[in-house]
């Protein structure tokens, strides 16, 4: 008879029977749907980023602009402390991206001459909320024929993941709280189930430490090896899967890979987070159910 | 020649539950270290309730209790192993753990108080050989008779060398043969120190010993005799 708290948390795990493996079925199932929770809000969170960082307005010049006149507003641009980058596209360079981009179609291309492109500026602000200051500095200027902004765009797509992300963060706390009632309702049968060996374990003198500890590491072992057996399924899809999978949905938008560390990072934290409140759960169905 | 010091007192326990049942009703009585008594009186009287206010398994809602000199009125939690660890406990319906076998029940008394495995691997067979399961330190308790388990609970209750020993109708699910045996038993335990208190029906046992018997019905205490019989 080994009288460790492992060995006797394996007993009682075994002790458990059948409502082990259940458990760390719930529990793995309910840490998928947590670890794919996760992985949308990152996702959209990357979109968020992505598009928040790069709100970008296009001031097309008159066809009678000098290129002095061009450069002189991108240099009132410039000074202005709520543009982040101003980048000045000449009619030719406009031509030769229009070439590169229809070089598949060479009827399009054939007679096109620089005049038809306007000459622009591509402006990219420090923020959202700043890019309406920039459009709006482009439509007070003589010198601009039409103004183009992303700004529409930019703020329906984030609503769009401000909501992802609202939805996605409501479902992780259920799930959350869902792992707790689970863990607290698991403590509290296996305590049931072994109720008679609690009462006798108390008449001999255990400590209140001693009865209550093996319940405890059990919550915290049946977390552990479900957010494993969770990982297993996850991760090698996150890792050979997602870029293809988010092609899929979000189409032309370049969504990078999820890189090593950051799904490390998030395992850890899971990992600790799960420890951290199986413990608490554990605590409070011993207090719950085993009356000293 | 001075007084010896009690080693229980009940001062004035009255218990009531929640549903407003009297359990006891001013229950007084001391008992002195290395006593031998019998708790008698019908079934509810109140036996088993006066051993769960030793074992602080129960509390009184008015009087104190006193084990070994402390007051068990004001103590906290973490202090109830201590007195449990004074006081050795056996039932009528054994209250052994049915998936170990004779050698880890008795084990078990030793491991929640810490003991050292190479400690405890001298004291249980000891212990076995004490009661008469020396050869029977694997088998299971469903393998034993009633009053071989009897004996095995015995054998637990004294692991820890307790200072009291309680004994709830430990007879109660036994032939007479192994009835004899357990209470044989019990008196050496008596006669090496340990207080006894014994409950029970049996009026052969309670009259063949001529031991001091405290008498409980309706949770008063109705007689306590120095050398009662069962009346």
């Amino acid at each position: 008879m080994n009288n460790s708290i492992f060995a006797r948390t394996a007993l009682s795990i075994k002790r458990s029977g059948w409502r082990a493996y259940a458990v760390i079925f719930m529990m793995s199932t309910t840490f998928v749907i947590l670890g794919v929770l996760l992985t949308l809000i990152y996702t959209s969170n990357s979109i968020s980023v992505y598009f928040t960082q790069k709100p970008e307005v296009i001031g097309f010049f008159k066809d009678d602009v000098s290129e002095e006149q061009v450069l002189e507003v991108k240099k009132s641009l410039e000074s202005m402390d709520f543009v982040a980058e101003v980048k000045y596209v000449s009619k030719e360079e406009a031509m030769q991206s229009f070439i590169e981009d229809a070089k598949d179609n060479q009827d399009i291309i054939e007679g096109v001459t620089s005049n038809v492109f306007p000459s622009h500026l591509n402006v990219k602000s420090t923020s959202l909320d700043k890019i309406s200051a920039v459009g709006d500095y482009f439509k007070s200027n003589d010198l601009i024929s039409d103004v183009l902004a992303s700004e529409n765009v930019v703020s329906t797509l984030a609503k769009i993941v401000f909501g992802i992300q609202l939805f996605g963060g409501t479902l992780l706390l259920v799930f959350t709280i869902s792992t707790i009632l689970i863990i607290f309702l698991t403590i509290g049968i296996t305590i049931y189930s072994q109720k008679s060996e609690i009462i006798i374990m108390k008449l001999v003198g255990a400590t209140d430490w001693y009865v209550r500890a093996p319940f405890i590491y059990q919550g915290i072992f049946s977390t552990v090896v479900s957010i494993l057996i969770a990982s297993s399924i996850i991760v090698p899809i996150l890792l050979t899967q997602y870029q293809n999978v988010m092609s899929l949905v979000l189409g032309d938008l370049q969504v990078s890979s999820i890189d090593f560390s950051v799904i490390a990072i998030g395992l850890s934290v899971e990992l600790a987070f799960g420890i951290l409140l199986s413990t608490i759960s554990g605590y409070f169905a011993t207090r719950r159910y085993i009356n000293y | 020649m001075p007084a010896k010091k009690n080693i229980i007192e009940f001062k004035n326990v009255s218990k009531k539950f929640r549903d407003g049942t009297s359990a006891l009703d001013g229950i007084n009585f001391s008992i002195e270290p290395g006593e031998f008594v019998f708790l008698i009186g019908s079934s509810g009287a109140g036996k088993t309730t006066i051993m769960n206010h030793i074992v602080k398994e129960e509390d009184p809602t008015e009087g104190d209790v006193i084990v070994d000199d402390i007051n068990l009125s004001g103590m906290k939690k973490k202090d109830f192993p201590s007195l449990r660890r004074k006081v050795g406990y056996i039932y009528q319906d054994f209250k052994l753990l049915d998936s170990s076998n004779a050698f880890e029940n008795v084990a078990l008394s030793l491991y929640v108080v810490g003991k050292p495995s190479s400690e405890i691997e001298q004291i249980v067979p000891n212990l076995l050989n004490l009661v008469g399961l020396g050869d029977k330190a694997l088998r299971f308790p469903k393998n034993l008779s009633g009053g071989e388990k009897q004996r095995l609970a015995i054998a637990r209750a004294l692991a820890h060398e307790p200072k009291i020993l309680l004994a709830d109708e430990p007879t109660g699910n036994l032939d007479s043969t192994a009835s004899w045996v357990v209470v044989d038993l019990i008196k050496k335990i008596n006669k090496w120190g340990t207080t006894i208190i014994f409950g029970t029906h049996d009026e052969d046992i309670v009259n063949s010993l001529k031991k001091r018997v405290i008498h409980i019905e309706r949770g008063k205490v109705v007689n306590d005799k120095k050398e009662g019989k069962y009346e």
